[in-house]
């Protein structure tokens, strides 16, 4: 195209900044769906990091009961703490890394300990009382340990944003 | 039943004494579990006094496939040969679990030197 004119010459101006205009409200628009994409990971984050700290509690009370030879109250507290965590490892899966497997198996023995406690009606064998007290220990550092990864993520991303 | 759980338990015991599953202690005495990579599947052995036990578990913790064989029906192999057969390798997968779970080779080669030691 050959620009003859003052009127060409003032077209093309006007063109050329429709242009620019065009391209920096695509530029703002993509930015505020990033934003809006990192706000929304980081609400589901921080989620993730409340329903933690909650099972992170509940692995404590089970821990404390199992410490504690209250083996009804721990039965009861199992068979929560199983629903729940569950629940968590569905909804948040996408935040648990290298820690799923560890959670499932965790999920294993807490279905096995569940089973195990209410087939004895809270007798059981000194060597199980053991492995009772290492599973409840190890879901309660695992859980905790989770809880922290996910709190540290969720602060690092508030100090970033 | 019986049938599909002997050819499970002898497929781990096989992938067992390959070395490509790791055992670990359950809750109860002679229990003993392995999880499939993505803890999609659970396998649960246990032999407490003359009862053996085998089952699969889903990835909700939801019994899939379960076994119980006693001594004595064991024993009445004439009438059901798969029981006595399921009796046998559930006890020798779970020997395996056993070993595999407790490092009982590598604890009894540490003591053997421990004791040369002295």
């Amino acid at each position: 195209m050959i620009l003859h004119d003052l009127f060409d010459w003032s077209n093309a101006g006007v063109g050329g900044i429709g242009l620019l205009l065009t391209i920096a409200a695509i530029v703002q628009a993509t930015g505020a769906k990033g934003a809006a994409l990192r706000a929304e990971k980081s609400v589901r984050r921080h989620n993730a990091e409340v329903d933690f700290a909650s099972l992170a509690r509940m692995a404590k009370e089970l821990h404390g009961y199992v410490e504690g030879g209250k083996m009804s109250e721990a039965r009861l507290r199992t068979t929560d703490l199983r629903s729940d965590l569950a629940l968590a490892i569905r909804v948040h899966e996408a935040f648990l890394g290298s820690q799923f497997r560890q959670l499932k198996e965790r999920q294993v023995d807490l279905a096995l300990v569940a089973e195990g406690l209410n087939r004895a009606a809270g007798v059981i064998s000194q060597s199980e009382r053991v492995r009772l007290l290492g599973i409840t220990g190890a879901i309660l550092d695992l859980l905790a340990g989770q809880c922290g990864k996910l709190r540290s993520s969720v602060e690092k991303g508030a100090s970033n944003g | 039943m019986d049938e599909r759980s002997l050819v499970f338990v002898n497929s781990l015991i096989e992938k067992t004494e390959q070395g490509k599953l790791s055992w670990s202690t359950g809750f109860e005495d002679g229990q003993f579990k392995t999880l499939l990579p993505e803890g999609k599947l659970a396998f649960v052995v246990q032999v407490k006094g003359d009862v053996r036990k085998f089952r699969m578990l889903d990835d909700r913790q939801e019994v899939i496939l379960e076994n119980t064989v006693t001594e004595n029906e064991a024993q009445a192999g004439d009438v059901d040969l798969l029981k006595d057969l399921l009796y046998d390798a559930i006890g020798k997968l779970q020997g395996m679990a056993r070993s595999r779970a407790l490092q009982v080779n590598e604890k009894l080669a540490t003591a053997e030197k421990l004791l040369a030691a002295i």
